[in-house]
């Protein structure tokens, strides 16, 4: 078995978002570890995505300091080196 | 080569990739993403089975009952072009693959309309939203409006009021277009307030939104609004931008088709709210979907 690398992620969603839930169900199902925040509940880390992304939608995700707008499934993959 | 690739993801390409593999047709369902339209709405209760479900949820139900299923399914890819080499092959090209079929299924639904003015898509997602379910909570203590003053707009503003401190809705004509029981609700709350009779000329602001201007029609008397966040409910237009050169439109750009989901090209089907069919709702374009396959099932028994 080879070794896997850890990444460091962070998804920024609201609840109620339709891609939010579809992106953390899809990493989910990867087995993929990461920390959903919810920025209509937590203020303070809405403006962290806002400040990181350069812009006001959801879903952010944040992979080791790599930040993606949407759920980008091809650029997250590629980040993630998750083969279908 | 497949016998059917469907195009979107919406309830009209499931419910089409459902019939068509349960009719054992080579079939490949090629979407961008999941749901269509129906992944923005907050609350979906005129769809028989769910007395009250979320947009998302349904989508959900949706496309874990496709995958079921035998078919092939090519997500997150977007259909660049469409070339008919004869009555019984297509090639379609897309990402940096090209992929061949007999028939296909155009489900590509409808998108948001954009907001037709200078800033109107610089600032699009930098304060200007098509989406209250998705980025609502991002507009907290903050001033927004609304832009259309239609069911959309009204629905948009009744989540905005949720978090933000002020909220404007912007209607063209001279009175709200909405239902009167919705407007009724949207009239009692305080925070809300209702222009009429103005139209948004302008979107201002640095890296992000701080204002936009409006004309009340009358030359020179443009005024400036601040506001921090502009979300659009100006109605939507269908998906088909990709197809024109293929497939007769109507005015409205939306594929012409007949009793039996076929468009002017013999091979090419086309089901749901892309299409001229009379209301654009989820169970009709499910059913449309189901209705687009088993056509496309009769069509390919006679090519044979």
């Amino acid at each position: 078995m080879t070794e896997e690398k850890k990444h460091n992620i962070k998804v920024y969603g609201t609840k109620t978002c339709p891609y939010c839930v579809t992106l953390k169900t899809y990493l989910d199902e990867k087995n993929i570890e990461h920390e959903y925040i919810d920025v209509g509940e937590n203020q303070e880390a809405g403006k962290e995505m806002v400040e990181k992304s350069g812009q006001m939608g959801v879903p952010v995700v944040d992979i080791d300091g790599e930040i993606i707008i949407g759920f980008d499934k091809s650029k997250i993959d590629e980040l993630l080196e998750i083969k279908e | 080569m497949y016998d059917l690739i469907i195009i979107g993801g919406g309830p009209a390409s499931v419910s089409a990739g459902i019939y068509a593999a349960r009719k054992k047709i080579k079939t490949l369902l090629i979407t961008k993403n999941w749901g269509g339209q129906m992944s923005y709405a907050p609350l979906i209760e005129n769809y028989p089975g769910f007395i009250s479900v979320t947009g998302a949820d349904l989508v959900n139900k949706f496309t874990e009952h496709l995958k079921k299923n035998e078919l092939d399914i090519k997500d997150s890819l977007n259909v660049e072009d469409i070339k008919k080499i004869s009555d019984s092959e297509i090639e379609i090209k897309a990402g940096d693959q090209t992929y061949q079929t007999k028939t296909c299924i155009i489900t590509t639904g409808r998108i948001a309309r954009k907001l037709n003015v200078p800033g109107g898509k610089e600032f699009l997602g930098k304060g200007i939203s098509h989406c209250a379910t998705c980025d609502a909570p991002l507009f907290q203590d903050k001033t927004v409006a609304v832009v259309g003053g239609a069911n959309a707009g009204l629905g948009t503003a009744l989540e905005l009021v949720e978090y933000a401190s002020k909220v404007y809705i912007l209607e063209t004509t001279s009175k709200l277009q909405a239902d009167e029981l919705l407007q009724e609700k949207i009239k009692k709350i305080n925070k809300v307030e209702i222009m009429t009779s103005v139209k948004i000329v302008e979107v201002k602001g640095d890296k992000f939104v701080s204002g936009l201007v409006y004309s009340n029609g009358t030359e020179g008397q443009n005024k400036e609004l601040p506001v921090q966040g502009i979300f659009l409910a100006i109605g939507s237009v269908a998906n088909s931008s990709f197809i024109k050169d293929m497939v007769e439109l109507n005015e409205q750009r939306e594929i012409k088709v007949d009793s039996k989901n076929q468009t002017s090209q013999p091979n090419i089907f086309a089901a749901g709210d892309v299409t001229d069919i009379s209301h654009k709702q989820i169970i009709i374009a499910a059913g449309e979907g189901a209705k687009a396959a088993l056509n496309v099932y009769d069509y390919l028994k006679k090519l044979k």
